[in-house]
């Protein structure tokens, strides 16, 4: 076998198709001639059939916020001995203390000295009282939102601009703390935060703090707002961790007998593949208030659900309702809702 | 890279470690992937990460916007993987312990084959044993471009950024690994000619 010297190296890329579209026609135009080229190109595709394809992350998802949490806090602590060794470096540089004061006047001096050659300049740090300086450390007055307060410490001055004709002065600035929100059920900016670490957050464990938070808050309230309420059908939609799932169904639970609610669960109730969230979803349809649909629903999952458990319960609550039922009070549902 | 990352950087490289955490958070999936495919084991790969991103974060302020944070990361990423790799001769691609003894693949390996869907039925212990063993006996930079072109699908100029060596280089390792690959493992082949 002989591969063309000129292509041997092009083939192995118009296997992966990592050629120019011009590259590729060429290459392709030259197979076509060439049987030795050719079969290299079959046996190229022949192995990557038999490699394996692309490994999976190495890591389930707590792994990984463990990597990621150990990384943080190995940065952090890294940034805190910078500081230190930093401070450290100044601790060196202070002089003996007999030597302290022939320092002081030797710097008083060479000020005294300096001060006489330039124009006088406002003391700006002086004009600082301590609130003032409070405010600039901690901007209170820029995030405060309700009853809540948010804190940001200052990281780093990333810009100023200073007009002199007007004497203003912008500074831009970032913060760099971890933030601390505090406020009731009721604060919008709580809400806000809630709905974004329940869509957003990456971290498995924080999200199912968030659907819990807004569990708690629905059992308090015994409603729901509609943008928390989005936030949970978006998560049955789309969360993959069942636990979390269960946690949302809870919420949703406690907000009964919300109606787009109640039509959410009914859709667990009969779609969801994991029994643990339809036998959520069926406990809280039964503590509410029974409708007719609601019999033709329970009787419908009485017969059809693969779980036992949730087909004895279907069965047993049939039971009950039948028992405690008025003769003649209508129960001609069987037509309803099938 | 989009608006926010460049600001996320702009703030990493002021020291902002919240920033940095972001960061990670976007690019380190991949970056593990990469890791492990190149030392083999997902313990070792869990450390190299570690010593990725810290190192990383001290680099940070150097980082010019001139390639994607993804490939800087990576070539960061890939010169420490080797380094390891280096350390670590007496380990195979796979990690080695008690299982492989009994000759039971190790946990990594049996994760990786097993999510590759690559099962015993499909793929006999031999073929495996026989694709480590090619994979291993390949010169590290061949290995290396082989490992980012087959399984992360990098383009050729991408590698090349990566681990600083010229295009043509590049092609010319992915030719020569391809070629290894095919001889120890022709038998496997359905075309074996």
């Amino acid at each position: 076998m002989n591969i063309c010297k000129q292509t041997q190296e092009k083939l192995a890329l118009f296997v992966y198709g990592d050629l120019s579209g011009a590259e590729q026609d060429t290459v392709r135009a030259h197979l076509e001639s060439c049987p030795d080229c050719s079969r290299e190109v079959e046996r190229l595709q022949a192995l990557q059939e038999v490699l394996p394809p692309q490994p999976p992350l190495p890591a389930d998802e707590a792994t990984l916020i463990q990597l990621r949490n150990s990384l943080s806090q190995k940065l952090r602590q890294g940034q805190q001995s910078e500081q230190r060794g930093f401070a450290n470096f100044w601790e060196l540089l202070q002089p003996a203390p007999a030597l302290r004061i022939g320092m002081a006047a030797l710097l008083f001096l060479v000020g005294f000295f300096f001060g006489r050659q330039g124009p006088t300049e406002t003391p700006v740090a002086n004009d600082l009282n301590k609130d003032a300086m409070e405010a600039l450390f901690t901007a209170n007055n820029l995030v405060q939102s309700g009853g809540s307060a948010i804190n940001p410490l200052l990281a780093s001055v990333e810009r100023i601009k200073y007009n002199p004709d007007t004497g203003e002065m912008e500074i831009f600035y970032t913060t760099v703390n971890d933030i601390h929100l505090k406020g009731d059920m009721k604060n919008p900016a709580v809400q806000q935060m809630l709905r974004e670490a329940i869509l957003e957050e990456e971290n498995l464990a924080v999200r199912l703090h968030a659907v819990k938070a807004v569990k708690s808050m629905a059992v308090e309230q015994n409603k729901m707002a509609p943008e928390i309420l989005d936030a949970l059908t978006y998560v049955l939609k789309k969360e993959e961790n069942p636990g979390v799932r269960l946690k949302v169904v809870q919420a949703l639970k406690a907000s009964l007998p919300d109606e787009s609610v109640k039509v959410m669960l009914v859709k667990i109730l009969l779609d969801d593949p994991n029994p643990a969230l339809r036998i959520e979803a069926l406990s809280a349809l039964m503590e509410n208030e029974i409708s007719v649909d609601d019999v033709n629903l329970f009787r419908k999952v009485a017969r059809q659900d693969s779980n036992n458990y949730i087909r004895n319960r279907a069965h047993k609550m049939l039971d009950e309702y039948d028992n405690q039922s008025i003769p003649g009070s209508g129960r001609t549902d069987e037509s309803v809702n099938e | 890279m989009d608006s926010r990352e460049i600001e996320l950087i702009k703030r990493a490289q002021q020291g902002s470690v919240d920033a940095f955490d972001a960061l990670v958070r976007l690019h380190d999936r991949q970056i593990l992937q990469m890791i492990c495919s190149i030392v083999g084991n997902q313990h070792d790969a869990y450390d190299v990460y570690q010593d990725t991103f810290i190192r990383a974060f001290a680099k940070i302020s150097s980082f010019r916007f001139e390639s994607e944070l993804s490939t800087w990361l990576g070539r960061i990423a890939i010169n420490l993987s080797i380094n390891w790799r280096k350390k670590q001769r007496r380990r195979t691609w796979f990690s080695l312990d008690a299982r492989k003894e009994r000759g039971e693949p190790a946990p990594s390996e049996a994760l990786f084959l097993q999510e590759a869907g690559i099962e015993s039925s499909m793929l006999d212990k031999e073929l495996q044993r026989e694709v480590k063993k090619g994979l291993n006996t390949l010169p590290e930079q061949q290995r290396v471009v082989f490992v980012l072109k087959h399984y992360h699908g990098y383009k050729i100029r991408e590698i090349a950024d990566m681990i600083d060596i010229a295009e043509g280089t590049v092609k010319n390792h992915l030719f020569r690994a391809t070629q290894k690959l095919q001889k120890v493992l022709k038998v496997y082949y359905r075309i074996d000619k």
